[in-house]
């Protein structure tokens, strides 16, 4: 137990494998290669947000404005092309230059002005979602250009395109954390910031910097996710960054920051994934998903705590 | 001894961690109304011994007596109950109250069946029991805005405040300045003339000698011996403790001082003022004075971690503007803090990381985008080796290390960058063992051989005059006095650093 423990990859793969077997006891057509497609396409948005948040944790830092930003950005592309006769290509422009900006003023907030980073995003979090039912009167924006929703429907072989996308920010990502002095940096910055910042190193830019990269990801997914639904709706991303968090945390990225892995996190989105699916599968309704998701929020930080627990007791031993 | 009644007894106590014997065998008996110190190198079995006559953690076997009964069997909220008390080297203040609160916490004196706080009679308590001590504190004052050694203080009073038989002091001076120590030793002896026994830790061996009736010696999870203080000196304890013969006197120095390399005009900020100073290639430049002199604060703004108000910094005589440590850093300069666990090492990192972060984005490959990681293992395995880093691989994390191979550790991420040419070293040998202790000025000498510059910061009389080739001295924050080595002499700093000329 105390290994299984110490290991958090590996176990919630275990986790993810168990939860696997009995969804797939409980209805005959859940292990399907079409339904494991669908899970990976519906989680594919929330991976790509999973990855930049975890970024964002990993200097110790947390962002609630990515559902928000999911809203806001959906809303404006939809409006851009469905009311102001705008393509495809600066329509996406758009929305990934907005979502640096918004990117930006989270980390404006948190690094110069100094709000704790809950408060700060939680702030610009109601604002975003306020902005995006604003623009569209609370209606659902249709009409969008031909052709948009086959990035979002599309897919190469049987692999859908989100999928593929997906993967790639896990790999890009994957090798930044590793490879990249950047990279390193930020897991310094995470277990000690002071520390760092007198070796030399740019904490402020290593703490901005991964807001942005964390707005710039959510900017994508809103992208891929208002492509697939192929219509605005402003209240879209309402909820997804508690699931962007909770898979993070039940990925094993350590809540205060410097230590964390991103095969960690992409175990965690698909166990969101599939407990969401699954849920549905046997016929449990939406409220009931609400209520089991929150629960795994605290599993998860359950988990996080006696895992601290334990290495703290195993370092007491070592003295 | 005048009084050997015993009032507590270690039987035959082992205590064993898978792999290791943090305690082998240990008896020792500690009469009442003496100080008994306990010495030893870093990982000798101190930290373990006080551990278990707290209750924090139990024996494999043994048995702990106390007034007829064995502490092993007993809580740790029980062992205080018996009059057992632990001042540790981390504090367990609670900083946003006051004095007496902290003093009274868990405690509180009140008044209508418990409803409300009893604040007189607290402030009137707390009041007598510094008075009696001797020491001139307000109770009413916040934790947080005293110094470090008045924080001392007032954990000792608390401990005393419970009625304390045995009291144990874990480093007590090891953040105290000479003048604080003396206070403290004041204090230890009332409660040792008051029947008070004292469990006394320390490095120090000036006060273990002034301060002790008995010595007990550690090493390697044994109790080597107990001896009479009266009846050893220096040499002895020290042959006991290390197992082996250590010159404890300063290594020969063969630097030569060069042309200046570094000159600081009117620094003031971060509550400093008025400081100024030349650096020479191949110089220690050495910083006196009592704690909270303003010292450490001095180095801070020097390195840019806290801003400057005024004053300019020529480095090679030219002027450079130092906004923050990266500025520092790209200038040559090179921070070894006093606060090494959570300033100067990722504590639960490894040791290669930690020695590779100055240096990674200056060796990555592909233009900065990609960490050469085998050499930064290179570099880190020379460290490892070149200064006799124990560990058993680089992958360790920092926080398992010793004191001493901490400090190592951040002296080494600056040497495997090697672009340093001015090094600030606050309190380089706090808390760190007499062997180690050495290796570090060792390597201190080595670098200026190399014509590097060292500035050192230290509370350590002994030290600042043993290392340094000029002294500035400070007092309440403002530069008072300098030294050349000729006029070196522990009187003469202690008068300047209390102020008077």
């Amino acid at each position: 137990m105390k290994k299984f423990l110490k290991n958090p990859v590996i176990s919630i793969y275990i986790a993810l494998l168990i939860l696997v077997v009995i969804f797939s006891l409980m209805s005959p057509t859940f292990l399907t290669v079409n339904n494991i497609l669908t899970i990976l396409k519906q989680s594919a948005p929330k991976g790509i947000m999973a990855v930049g948040a975890m970024f964002v944790m990993l200097t110790g830092g947390v962002d609630l404005s990515v559902g928000a930003e999911v809203s806001l950005l959906g809303i404006v592309m939809a409006s851009l092309m469905a009311k102001a006769g705008w393509g495809i290509l600066p329509a996406v422009l758009v929305a990934f230059v907005l979502g640096a900006v918004i990117g930006l003023i989270n980390a404006t907030l948190v690094v110069k002005v100094n709000i704790p980073p809950m408060i700060a995003t939680m702030g610009t979090s109601w604002i975003l979602q306020g902005l995006s039912y604003t623009i569209c009167g609370g209606l659902p924006v249709t009409g969008l250009v031909k052709g948009f929703s086959s990035f979002g429907q599309g897919s190469v072989g049987i692999i859908p395109i989100p999928v593929i996308v997906f993967a790639i920010v896990v790999a890009i990502g994957a090798f930044i954390l590793r490879y990249v002095p950047y990279g390193r940096h930020i897991y310094s910055v995470g277990s000690n910031a002071e520390s760092t910042r007198l070796a030399g190193i740019n904490v402020s830019f290593v703490r901005m910097s991964v807001f942005v990269i964390c707005s710039v990801l959510t900017a994508l997914a809103a992208i891929i996710t208002l492509s697939r639904v192929n219509s605005g709706q402003p209240s879209t991303g309402i909820g997804q960054e508690m699931d962007v968090l909770t898979a993070v945390v039940l990925g094993g990225t350590r809540f205060t920051g410097g230590d964390g892995k991103i095969s960690g996190v992409v175990a965690g989105i698909i166990v969101i994934g599939v407990i969401s699916n699954g849920l549905v599968m046997i016929g449990a309704g939406e409220y009931i998903q609400t209520i089991v998701k929150g629960l795994i929020l605290i599993l998860a930080l359950v988990i996080y705590t006696i895992r601290a627990r334990v290495e703290a007791s195993a370092k007491a031993r070592n003295v | 001894m005048a009084n050997s009644e015993i009032i507590l007894q270690l039987q035959n106590v082992t205590k064993q961690y898978p792999g290791v014997i943090a305690a082998n065998d240990v008896s020792i008996d500690f009469c009442k109304g003496e100080v008994h110190a306990l010495v030893g190198e870093n990982g000798a079995g101190k930290s373990t011994l006080i551990k278990l006559i707290s209750g924090a953690i139990k024996p494999t076997s043994g048995s702990i007596m106390f007034g007829g009964k064995d502490l092993t069997k007993l809580t740790t909220n029980e062992v205080r109950k018996t009059g057992i008390e632990v001042v540790y080297q981390e504090f367990n203040l609670v900083p946003d109250l006051t004095v007496y609160e902290n003093i009274f916490l868990g405690d509180f004196e009140t008044t209508h069946g418990g409803l409300m706080l009893n604040r007189k009679e607290m402030i009137k308590r707390s009041q007598a029991l510094f008075d009696s001590l001797g020491i001139n504190i307000d109770s009413t004052s916040r934790v947080s805005d005293l110094s470090v050694a008045y924080m001392q203080f007032v954990e000792i009073a608390k401990a005393i405040s419970k009625n304390a038989k045995v009291l144990i002091m874990d480093e007590p001076t090891a953040v105290l300045t000479n003048k604080d120590v003396e206070v403290l030793m004041e204090i230890v002896k009332k409660l040792r003339s008051e029947g008070v026994t004292v469990i006394y830790v320390s490095h120090r061996m000036e006060e273990i000698f002034l301060l002790s009736d008995r010595i007990t010696i550690m090493r390697d999870g044994h109790k080597i011996t107990t001896v009479n203080t009266a009846e050893t000196d220096r040499k002895e304890l020290i042959h006991h403790m290390v197992g082996r013969e250590v010159n404890e006197s300063y290594p020969e120095r063969t630097n030569e001082i060069g042309e200046e390399i570094l000159r600081v005009e009117n620094l003031s900020g971060n509550g400093i003022a008025d400081v100024n100073f030349t650096l020479h290639r191949g110089e220690i430049l050495g910083f006196g004075g009592l704690v909270g002199a303003g010292r450490t604060e001095t180095m801070e703004v020097l390195f840019g971690r806290f801003p400057k108000i005024t004053g300019k910094t020529f480095i090679h005589g030219k002027e450079v503007n130092i906004r923050n440590p990266r500025d520092a850093v790209k200038n040559g300069l090179a921070f070894v803090p006093e606060d090494r666990k959570t300033l100067g090492l990722i504590m639960d990192k490894s040791i290669l990381h930690n020695i590779s972060i100055v240096s990674l984005d200056k060796n990555a490959k592909a233009g900065g985008f990609i960490v050469d990681d085998k050499k930064m293992a290179e570099l880190t395995d020379k460290q490892i080796k070149d200064m006799a880093i124990k560990t058993p691989s680089a992958d360790q994390e920092a926080g398992n290390l010793s004191g001493g191979n901490q400090q190592k550790v951040v002296l080494g991420k600056w040497l495997a960058s090697d672009d340093a040419e001015i090094y600030i070293f606050d309190e380089p040998t706090r808390g760190i063992d007499v062997g180690a202790k050495h290796e570090i000025y060792l390597l201190m000498n080595a670098l200026t051989a190399r014509g590097k510059a060292i500035i050192m910061v230290s509370s350590e009389m002994e030290e600042l005059l043993g290392m340094s080739d000029r002294l500035i001295i400070m007092s309440e924050h403002h530069q008072v006095g300098s030294l050349e080595k000729s006029e070196f002499d522990k009187n003469r700093v202690l008068d300047i650093a209390s102020g008077d000329k």
